[in-house]
């Protein structure tokens, strides 16, 4: 298929702020947030845009590994919560690793091309704060394969692969080159971060970024070619937006 | 016998105390690590945990297991390396769990001292009291007899020691800081008859455990001691100087300040007396005076607040206990004012605002300590503050100024009695182990005593 058959709108987006290390707001020893909270906020601003819940017909909730980060399955059971019209309405999770937000839409704009809704509340959240890094590297190499890679692989299990690809682009175009590269990548990103409130690295003051980004990776505690400013951060946050067929966005 | 020999048998005196268990910590996490290499795993790994005390020696179990796991948690990617070949340990918690048993496995605690027989490197770190720490020892001799002694003594001289259990040099100063697992500093003393192949046994071990040596020679209160206790005697006669007119409690404040926020170090003077505790300090001093010759260090203050039943010291989680000063969420919030007989707030009343006044304006550059650990100008500000203090009129300057005169003065001559090497011996202790800025032998000093 070429063409998808109906076009299908995007409208009412919604985003909690990306809560982890580097927020004023965070503090890792004392309570926090959890699951139930960032899916109402995200949930309830995008339906704050339009008229009433009850024109939502179906919901879908992009997640991974929250039965392992917060014990918690079944999320789409959680989606009422935003608002009680929801109730027995079909919901879904769905759940593809890093892409499990991507899901959420693509599965939403499936029900609509299937003419099964004409308005589908798509929603994704993450809580990971709630383990150390050590152990939120476990959970999140679980999008890898398991059985056939984890135990060959880094501590960091994801930084791990990534740290191998630096390192073969270290190779191909100089260490100097490429480490230039990335500490100005980190760069931008925080500095693209300050001009949003709701980013995680928007109270990120520090003054030299390119500098804290050229600092030499250091195998004995993390990847063998990357630096922590590298990665991005773990985060707590929720994102939500309203799928619509034409019909639906009348 | 090498070291890794030596790290089968290992004891550790007074292993529920402060100091026991944090060295306890290391050497369980250490022989941990031994025990799993592939290579040894026909050894047997023993950690004797001895201590008089049956009660605190369940606590030492509970304080272990968590911190074992939080070593376990920093050491992950080591760990995965060394576990390479355990096919049933995959994830990151699994190789964390099984080493946590590891450790826990090779701690053996309990309050006999015959357990420890056979035991090649013994941890002494019980009651600072020579004259038990030597009855200690040679009943432990009896039974150990290849047994090498690292000693915590914070005064005590090595010699001393020696010579009371008949050691012929078998023992070392192993010198940590409080905590043990935290701080990196090792003072490492030997005396004159410390057998050679023990230093170099003591500095290897050190490198493994990550702590930073220096050298220090076996005058009764080593380095640390040395200068701490001569600087709490600055202090407290200063306060003397100042308590007629600002009255004693007043005084304390006022030195605790210019201690803390004009010399700009982690802690005032009082407060880092009540951490040490204030009976620990009188006894170092008073273990200094007995074997230090022409010098005694007495301390009327110490010793009228240690009559008054102010402790200070910290309660068995880590927390500050009140002493001189009165503690809120761990900062301070009164001096005890031995007049009245309890404390005196700083929110009561303007006697602090008194004090305050007397000191005058602070001068110009002055930034609180933990915004200058990180700063990479750090020296450059540190250097202008100090021109600063050298130039002001305020009153607060002035005992700055004469306070790191003194400091300076003390290292010197720690330095030409011996005690130490060389300044930079005396620099490295006072700011690895007691985290100041910058070493007592810098050139503020000079700055400020030309002023
Ligand atoms: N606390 C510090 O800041 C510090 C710093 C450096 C060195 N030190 C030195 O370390 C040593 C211990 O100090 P601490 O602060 O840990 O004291 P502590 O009182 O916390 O611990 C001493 C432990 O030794 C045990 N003990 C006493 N007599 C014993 C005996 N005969 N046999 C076995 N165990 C016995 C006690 O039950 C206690 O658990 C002292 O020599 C002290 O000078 C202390």
């Amino acid at each position: 298929m070429k063409k998808l058959r109906r076009r299908i709108f995007a409208t009412a987006g919604s985003n909690t702020i990306s809560l982890g290390t580097g927020r004023k707001e965070f503090h890792p020893k004392k309570p926090r947030p959890g699951l139930e909270h960032y899916i109402k906020e995200a949930g309830q601003g995008a339906l704050a845009q339009i008229n009433d819940a009850d024109n939502i017909d179906e919901g879908v909730i992009g997640n991974f590994m929250a039965a392992r980060f917060n014990r918690q399955g079944n999320l789409a059971a959680m989606m009422p919560m935003v608002d009680a019209k929801l109730e027995y309405k079909p919901l879904i999770r769905v759940e593809g690793a890093c892409g499990s937000g991507g899901l959420a839409i693509s599965t939403g704009a499936k029900s609509i091309l299937a003419e099964m809704a004409d308005t589908v509340l798509a929603i994704g959240v993450e809580v990971q704060n709630t383990v150390k890094a050590v152990y939120g590297a476990d959970i999140l190499g679980g999008a890898g394969y398991y059985a056939g890679q984890r135990k060959n692989g880094h501590a960091y299990f994801f930084p791990g692969k990534f740290s191998d690809r630096a390192g073969a682009a270290y190779e191909k175009y100089g260490y100097d080159k490429v480490r230039e590269a990335m500490a100005r990548w980190y760069e931008r990103a925080v500095l693209n971060a300050r001009e949003c409130p709701k980013a995680q690295e928007h109270h990120n003051s520090t003054e030299d970024l390119f500098a804290a980004g050229m600092t030499p990776p250091n195998p004995k505690t993390f990847c063998e070619h990357i630096n922590f400013y590298d990665c991005s951060k773990v985060s707590d946050g929720a994102s939500a937006v309203i799928l619509a067929s034409e019909e639906g966005l009348d | 016998m090498d070291l890794d020999a030596r790290l089968e048998k290992v004891a550790v005196l007074g292993a529920a105390g402060k100091m026991g268990s944090g060295i306890a910590l290391l050497l369980a996490a250490e022989m941990a690590k031994q025990k799993i290499k592939p290579e040894n795993k026909d050894r047997t790994y023993a950690l004797h945990a001895i201590d008089v005390s049956d009660e605190a020696l369940c606590g030492l179990v509970s304080y272990l297991r968590p911190q074992i796991t939080k070593i376990a948690e920093k050491s992950i990617v080591a760990l995965r390396e060394a576990y390479k070949g355990r096919e049933d340990l995959v994830e990151n918690s699994d190789i964390i769990t099984a080493f946590v048993d590891e450790a826990m496995s090779v701690v053996r605690p309990s309050s006999k001292l015959e357990s420890t027989a056979g035991s090649r490197l013994i941890f002494e770190a019980i009651i600072e009291n020579k004259d038990i720490k030597i009855d200690v020892l040679k009943k432990l001799d009896a039974i150990c007899p290849d047994a090498y002694y690292l000693t915590n003594t914070s005064s005590i001289p090595i010699t001393v020691l020696d010579e009371g259990v008949g050691l012929g040099g078998r023992i070392i100063g192993y010198h940590f800081y409080n905590p043990p697992a935290v701080q990196k500093l090792l003072e490492l003393i030997s005396s004159k008859s410390t057998l050679p192949e023990v230093v170099e046994l003591g500095t290897e071990l050190a490198g493994r455990l990550r702590k930073k040596v220096f050298l220090a020679n076996d005058i009764a209160g080593f380095i640390g001691n040395g200068h701490f206790m001569r600087d709490i005697l600055h202090a407290t006669g200063e306060v003397a100087r100042l308590s007629g007119e600002l009255g004693e409690a007043g005084a304390v404040y006022a030195m605790n300040r210019v201690s803390q926020d004009y010399l700009i170090r982690p802690m005032g003077i009082f407060q880092l007396i009540d951490y040490v505790g204030v009976d620990v300090c009188r006894f170092i001093m008073q273990v200094m005076t007995e074997h230090i010759e022409g010098e005694t260090l007495e301390d009327d203050l110490l010793d009228r607040m240690a009559e008054a039943g102010v402790m200070g010291g910290q309660y068995a989680n880590g927390s500050q206990k009140d002493g001189i000063l009165k503690y809120e969420g761990g900062r301070p919030a009164g001096v005890y004012d031995l007049e009245k007989g309890g404390y005196r707030l700083f929110a009561d009343g303007d006697w602090t605002a008194k004090s305050d006044e007397k000191l005058g304006a602070m001068p110009e550059g002055n930034a609180a300590w933990r915004a200058l650990l990180m700063d990479p100008k750090k020296e450059q500000k540190l250097a202008t503050y100090f021109g600063n203090v050298a130039s002001s009129d305020a009153f607060g300057a002035g005992l700055a100024r004469t306070y790191l005169v003194r400091a300076k003065e003390i290292a010197d001559k720690l330095v030409s009695d011996g005690v130490a090497n060389s300044p930079e011996d005396v620099n490295g202790v006072m700011t690895n182990g007691f985290y100041h800025l910058y070493g007592p032998i810098n050139e503020y000093a000079g700055l400020v005593a030309a002023a």
